[in-house]
């Protein structure tokens, strides 16, 4: 069962309410499991954040337009009244019908307000009421029938807040009300109506973003003295690329795992143009740019990635190597054992060399070398890309060998430089699970248990016959077992 | 001191608008019948980046310690001779910012954190627990031993009578990061309890409910968030039967919180005369911003003094900055340019520019100590001042830093101020020997708070408190 997140619960209070001032950006941050603000397992409300719920309730209830909300005039409002109040908002607010208890239970506290002051102090405490109860803080899964299969609202819901991070919209509780979400046919048009809106590009740019790490670039610190060209200006511009860029993968693509890794254009203006010392447009809007293959494909080679897993004043391709394991094929490597000096290889300008000189000791010491083989090797095929993401042939005079190695993964080998992992790392079948996996992670709101494994090996067939895109997958998706029972399993 | 405006009984009572936990209401009721004197009170200050052990403490390095950095001081006015004994001792430059509180200090010698190497999130995480915690294979924290940190065991035990169980503030912090690195707290069973760095929000939930009524007006409010309060039990066990058993438990988790609000409606909260809400800035500050975070600081610490001197709480912890920083500049120090955890690494490269850097900015948090202090020292009370009732224990994730071997586990920085309520005896400089874990320390810290315990975290490192700290 799955709380509202930050986001949602902005969303859902515009939604529900017309009021737009996201009360919910004061709360505590939800946590970050797998880069992902929607785990359910850190979701337990705690006496801070129930305190800040029941406050930011009471702001609500008082902000609230009442002429808006109660289905007569809220001066001469009376008992009735409050009932059909209590029946039509709070159908929306619950995402489904209130029982007759559900009813009674808010009845009482207009009571107990109306008792000595107004019908609209009654309505207030109300909906203060209606703000703090779990049934709308919360998404229960609730079942249609003894099979565990979802009722028609906790799809809508499902749908809803999977593609557009709020409540459902009217159609779609037309829908539940009219029990078409137990057609598959109907859940696929009502996914598709979803997902042909803008309101869906956030939610989706959001996977991506925590997915791979990609917030974290606004932390980015760069070393004046070693990259004078790393500016506000060129940061953004790259951020923008990369954003740019992986829209374009998703809505254009149809969210395709190859042109995610190995789409041979970008998007640019003048200034990326000449930062990459590439052809490209003039002007400062981001246009469509097409890249030299052998050097730029894909999201991996692009200048914002490579200054994101670099250090303020070099690279470190345990860093890039440890981003491939760790985010494309799902592979946990353990951090560094105790009393090992963690302190990364510095340049000695008496003796030139190149990065892969100098991590060499992590190979050479036994100690090092079980883990930093399943990293450096990969990072070092990146070693072409500064630690701002400019091309280099060379390092400290030296020239760069680029040559990369996967070892431990089903495309195994070597390849020469980063531009020819990305075709290896699109057709590997780890790849392809390790997407399915954040997913499922980014999807459900849940780490999976080994209960899941059967579930996951479906959605993986799924998402290969779709051709490994993501945006079909999820038309596929909302469909499966996972999206449609209760726990995801029949 | 920003600008502090007292907040007289007729604010206070002019009661009904934002907020939820009617501090102000109940605290016009008398004093708190029970308790002939002032209740004490714990604080934790954390730091990040270690420290230089050369220039924080008064020590002679021995031959396990780190070696300094090539070009580094290690003797000279900067650096103090050993003390002559438990009072005799000169303070060093880091902490000479407290000069002025040398009497209310105790300074600690050689207490270690089990175990080297850990990364930053690691020892932040261990502080307070007292025991190792990792993170298991998604990335959560989850560890072999998760458990309740020592200010959250604190507040259990001493925290029912306040208004609020215990604070948990910060400055400037990133929370969100992949490690919760912005997280000293932790709940039963190791749940992350994350520190408010908004300020506003700070100030709201400790002394915003001052918006008005009289006496019937107040008990009619009061009653009503209890209806609403009740509300949230009615409808959720109305949910309950509908959930299977994790959820259900989920769900259990938020009714303790709403029944725990609900019993501290009542709380004979008791502000003595010297209660009065801090000020805000009247432009709306930007508490994300790192420039802001000098300004930010002094705000979270004189919220922190005044929920202590109005008995709103009694727990409370500050965190300056995420483990390993944050991403901070310490843009306001002159001499201390770049990003603070690159700058700790700088001696890495037996840069002794980096040792000078990391020395200020040591020094200018502990000049924020000695703000803390004066403004506890303001605040009298029964048996003495605010500061003499209460523990401030002062830390930061790492010893001898991260300048010569990156990750050193030994010598952490532990600093206390204040007598507890004439538990410690202060102005004195303990010297432990090599390798004491620091375990003792929070037992110690419990029993000064008149909590009766004899082990603290893992109970393999170590049973009762440090010799010699108690009276």
């Amino acid at each position: 069962m799955r709380r509202h997140t930050i986001v949602e619960y902005n969303n859902t209070i515009a939604d529900l309410l017309g009021i737009a001032s996201r009360p919910a950006d004061s709360f505590l941050p939800d946590a970050k499991i797998d880069g992902f603000t929607n785990n359910e397992g850190t979701q337990a409300v705690t006496e801070v954040q129930a305190q800040q719920l029941l406050g930011a309730a009471e702001t609500l209830a008082s902000a609230a337009n009442l002429a808006k909300l109660v289905p007569c005039d809220p001066a001469t409002g009376d008992e009735a009244c409050a009932r059909a109040f209590i029946v039509q908002l709070g159908k929306r607010a619950y995402r489904r019908s209130l029982s007759a208890d559900e009813q009674n239970v808010l009845l009482k506290v207009y009571r107990a307000a109306r008792t000595g002051g107004s019908f609209a102090d009654g309505i207030r405490y109300t909906l203060q009421a209606l703000l703090v109860a779990p049934q709308f803080l919360y998404r229960p899964e609730t079942a249609a029938d003894a099979t565990g299969r979802l009722d028609g609202y906790a799809v809508a819901s499902r749908l809803s807040y999977l593609f557009w991070a709020t409540m459902p919209d009217d159609a779609l509780m037309a829908a539940a009300d009219a029990g078409r979400l137990s057609r598959p046919e109907e859940i696929v048009a009502q996914a598709r109506r979803l997902l042909d809106s803008d309101r869906a590009r956030t939610p989706i740019a959001t996977f991506f973003q925590q997915w791979l790490h990609l917030d974290d670039f606004e932390h980015v610190d760069k070393d004046a003295k070693a990259f004078p060209q790393y500016t506000k200006t060129l940061a953004t511009a790259m951020k923008r690329e990369l954003d740019t860029f992986i829209d374009a993968v998703f809505w254009q693509e149809a969210g395709s795992t190859d042109a995610l890794l190995n789409a041979p254009y970008s998007f640019r203006n003048a200034a990326l143009a000449s930062f990459y010392g590439e052809p490209g447009p003039a002007g400062t809007d981001l246009q469509k740019t097409p890249t030299d293959p052998a050097r730029r494909a894909g999201l991996l080679t692009q200048g914002a990635w490579a200054t994101l897993t670099s250090p303020p004043d070099m690279t470190n391709p345990v860093r890039r190597g440890k981003f491939v394991r760790e985010a494309l094929l799902c592979q946990d490597v353990p951090p560094p054992p105790p009393d090992v000096k963690v302190a990364l290889p510095k340049a000695d300008p008496q003796k030139p060399s190149t990065a892969r000189e100098r991590f060499a000791q992590h190979s050479a010491v036994p100690l090092c070398a079980g883990c930093h083989r399943l990293m450096d090797p990969i990072g070092l095929a990146f070693e072409n890309y500064d630690g701002i993401g400019r091309w280099r042939d060379g390092e400290n005079g030296k020239a760069i060998d680029a040559t990369g190695e996967l070892i431990a993964t089903d495309k195994d080998g070597t390849f020469a430089g980063a531009a020819a992992l990305g075709p290896r790392l699109a057709a590997s079948d780890q790849v392809r699970s390790c997407v399915v996996l954040n997913w499922f992670r980014y999807g459900f709101g849940r780490t999976p248990t080994p209960a899941d494994d059967c579930m996951l090996r479906a959605l993986e067939q799924r998402f290969g016959a779709t051709g490994r895109k993501a945006r079909d997958f999820l038309l596929e998706l909302v469909v499966s077992d996972a999206f449609l029972y209760v726990g995801g399993q029949r | 001191m920003i600008d502090t405006k007292p907040v007289s009984r007729r604010t206070l009572l002019r009661g009904a608008g934002v907020g939820v936990a009617l501090p102000m209401l109940e605290a016009m009721r008398p004093r708190r019948a029970h308790a002939a004197t002032a209740p004490r009170r714990f604080l934790g200050w954390f730091t990040s980046n270690g420290t230089i052990s050369y220039a924080w403490n008064c020590l002679d390095p021995g031959a396990d310690d780190p070696p300094a950095p090539v070009g580094m001081v290690t003797a000279g006015p900067a650096v103090p001779p050993p003390p002559k004994s438990e009072t005799d001792f000169k303070l060093s430059r880091i902490l000479r910012p407290l000069e002025a509180h040398k009497k209310d200090l105790i300074v600690l010698q050689n207490l270690d954190l089990s175990g080297k190497g850990y990364a930053h999130y690691e020892s932040t995480v261990h502080q307070l627990v007292g025991r190792r915690f990792r993170l298991d294979a998604t990335g959560a924290i989850k560890n072999n031993a998760a458990s309740i940190s020592l200010d959250q065991e604190l507040a259990r035990r001493i925290g029912k009578d306040t208004r609020i169980a215990s604070l948990q503030l910060g400055v400037n912090l990133k929370p969100n990061d992949k490690y919760n690195q912005g997280c000293w707290s932790f709940g039963d069973g190791g749940q992350p309890m994350l520190p408010q760095d908004n300020v506003y929000e700070v100030y709201r939930s400790l002394f915003g409910d001052v918006a008005g009524g009289d006496r019937a007006t107040l008990d009619r409010l009061r009653g009503l968030r209890r209806s609403v309060l009740d509300s949230v039990l009615e409808n959720a066990g109305l949910l309950q039967a509908r959930l299977g058993a994790a959820d259900r438990r989920k769900l259990d988790q938020h009714l303790t919180s709403i029944r725990e609000i609900e019993r501290r409606l009542d709380a004979p909260s008791a502000p003595g005369g010297r209660c009065t809400a801090p000020g805000l800035p009247g432009d709306m500050l930007d508490w994300k911003k790192n420039d802001n975070v000098p300004v930010l600081g002094k705000l979270q610490m004189d919220m922190i003094v005044m929920a202590f001197a109005c008995d709103l709480t009694r727990v409370a912890t500050l965190m300056w900055a995420n483990a390993g920083g944050g991403g901070r500049s310490h843009t306001w120090l002159p001499g201390s340019a770049g990003e603070w955890h690159g700058v700790s690494h700088q001696g890495d490269k037996g840069d002794s520019a980096g040792w000078e850097k990391q020395v200020r900015i040591n020094a200018w948090y502990h000049e924020q100590v000695a703000y803390l202090l004066d403004r506890m020292q303001a605040v009298q009370e029964d048996g003495g001042t605010l500061l003499d009732n209460s523990v401030v224990l002062v830390t930061s994730e790492y010893g001898n830093g991260v300048m010569t071997d990156s990750h050193y586990h030994a010598r952490i920085p532990f600093l206390l101020a204040g007598r507890a309520g004439g538990t410690l005896r202060t102005g004195r400089h303990l010297s432990y020997p090599k390798g004491t874990l620091h375990n003792g320390l929070l037992v110690g810290i419990a029993r000064a708070m008149g909590v009766a315990i004899d082990t603290f975290g893992d109970p393999a490192y170590g049973t009762g408190p440090l010799p010699r700290l108690l009276v």
